[in-house]
């Protein structure tokens, strides 16, 4: 094997890619829960636009964003129970034997979450505007909105590449969803935060990272172009995806142990 | 020679008043002492009623929305039906550990 680093993340970045693929039970729930959960919000809140302060006259715009974060979040699960089946099946013990890098593994497995962040970012996109959602940063506001929902992606892909190699179960990482949800659902998931009435509730959705990502999004949707929302979502994904990497990468240390 | 096993119209059987009671006991102290069926089935609604009771507060206050005692009451409604919801899934897995164990067949 090719000890260059770019030909180690490519081979498996090509795997991942090709794995993810060969798995519809991966996509297809990631793509068709957050859409219904879509249409249910959606429809069952819609007169909560007529709130005074509320930033839309569609709820279908405003909760759009919530699909993305919602894509995301199946990622910390597909990402980690993949790498979970490789450490249960014997692969990285066998990788283990080779020159591959630490760095390489980790990229090559994101590989899978970034592919499939682009496809359910699109998908969301797509299906939202044809139903009626705005977007009022245009064309450029299209290809902002993929590109930041395929780094929030890959950034929550790396909390499952952690949690997997801390536990090596995919049982494990299968139970990390709800956890993850309780993030989801303690944002301003639901309504922008200066709505927001109950004061434990308004300073626990403020401190959620979550609720910047989600604001990321909905600046694009709905306000247009804020450089300032825009750059904390980005800085956010950026900050996760670190944090995650740092994570992983010490745990693969004691994971891919050398013979 | 071995006696020839029991058939089942000489098996004792017992009434069914106190089969159901017996089988009814066990279901609620497996419920009440297997944390992994009981904490779900009461954190999860109580978790849904905090998020949504007080991440949506602001919708007691929408035109049109007239239940009496306001948003969180209404919310309380839902919850309880999840809460019945969970309770049957949870207990449902508590029968069907009973089946994979051989208990019934063993009845």
């Amino acid at each position: 094997m090719n000890s260059a680093l770019p030909t180690q993340v490519g081979q498996l970045a090509r795997r991942s890619v090709i794995r993810t693929l060969r798995q519809p039970a991966q996509i297809v729930p990631s793509l068709i829960f957050p859409m219904f959960l879509l249409a249910v919000n959606s429809g069952g809140l819609k007169s909560v636009v007529n709130l005074p302060g509320f930033p839309t006259d569609s709820y279908l715009t405003f909760a759009l964003a919530i699909t993305f974060m919602q894509g995301a979040l199946f990622s910390v699960i597909n990402s980690g129970t993949d790498l979970a089946r490789d450490i249960e099946t014997g692969f990285l013990n066998r990788m283990a034997l080779t020159p591959l890098r630490g760095a390489a593994l980790l990229s090559g497995l994101l590989a899978g979450s970034l592919m499939l962040g682009l496809m359910q970012a699109l998908a969301y996109l797509i299906v939202g505007l044809a139903f009626g959602a705005e977007l009022t940063a245009g064309v450029g506001g299209f290809f902002v909105i993929i590109a930041l929902s395929v780094c929030v992606t890959v950034a929550f892909g790396t909390i499952g590449l952690f949690a997997a190699l801390r536990t090596g179960s995919g049982e494990a990482v299968q139970g990390l969803f709800p956890v993850f949800f309780v993030f989801l659902f303690l944002s301003s998931m639901s309504l922008p935060l200066n709505l927001i009435q109950t004061p434990w509730f308004h300073t626990v959705a403020s401190i959620n990272p979550v609720s910047y990502l989600l604001q990321a999004f909905r600046s694009l949707l709905i306000e247009g172009w804020e450089p300032g929302k825009i750059a904390l979502g980005f800085g956010i994904a950026f900050a996760l995806f670190a944090l995650g990497m740092l994570g992983a990468s010490s745990a693969l240390k004691t994971r891919l142990v050398r013979t | 020679m071995s006696p020839a096993p029991p058939t089942t119209e000489h098996r004792p059987t017992a009434g069914f008043r106190t089969v159901a009671r017996a089988v009814a006991w066990r279901s609620m102290h497996n419920f009440l002492t297997n944390k992994a069926l009981l904490l779900p089935a009461l954190i999860f609604p109580l978790f849904f009623f905090a998020s949504f009771a007080g991440g949506l507060s602001a919708v007691g206050n929408v035109p049109g929305f007239d239940f009496p005692t306001g948003y969180t009451a209404f919310q309380y409604c839902f919850v309880l039906l999840q809460s019945a919801a969970f309770g049957g899934v949870f207990t449902g897995f508590g029968i069907a550990r009973d089946f994979e164990t051989a208990l019934y067949a063993s009845l």
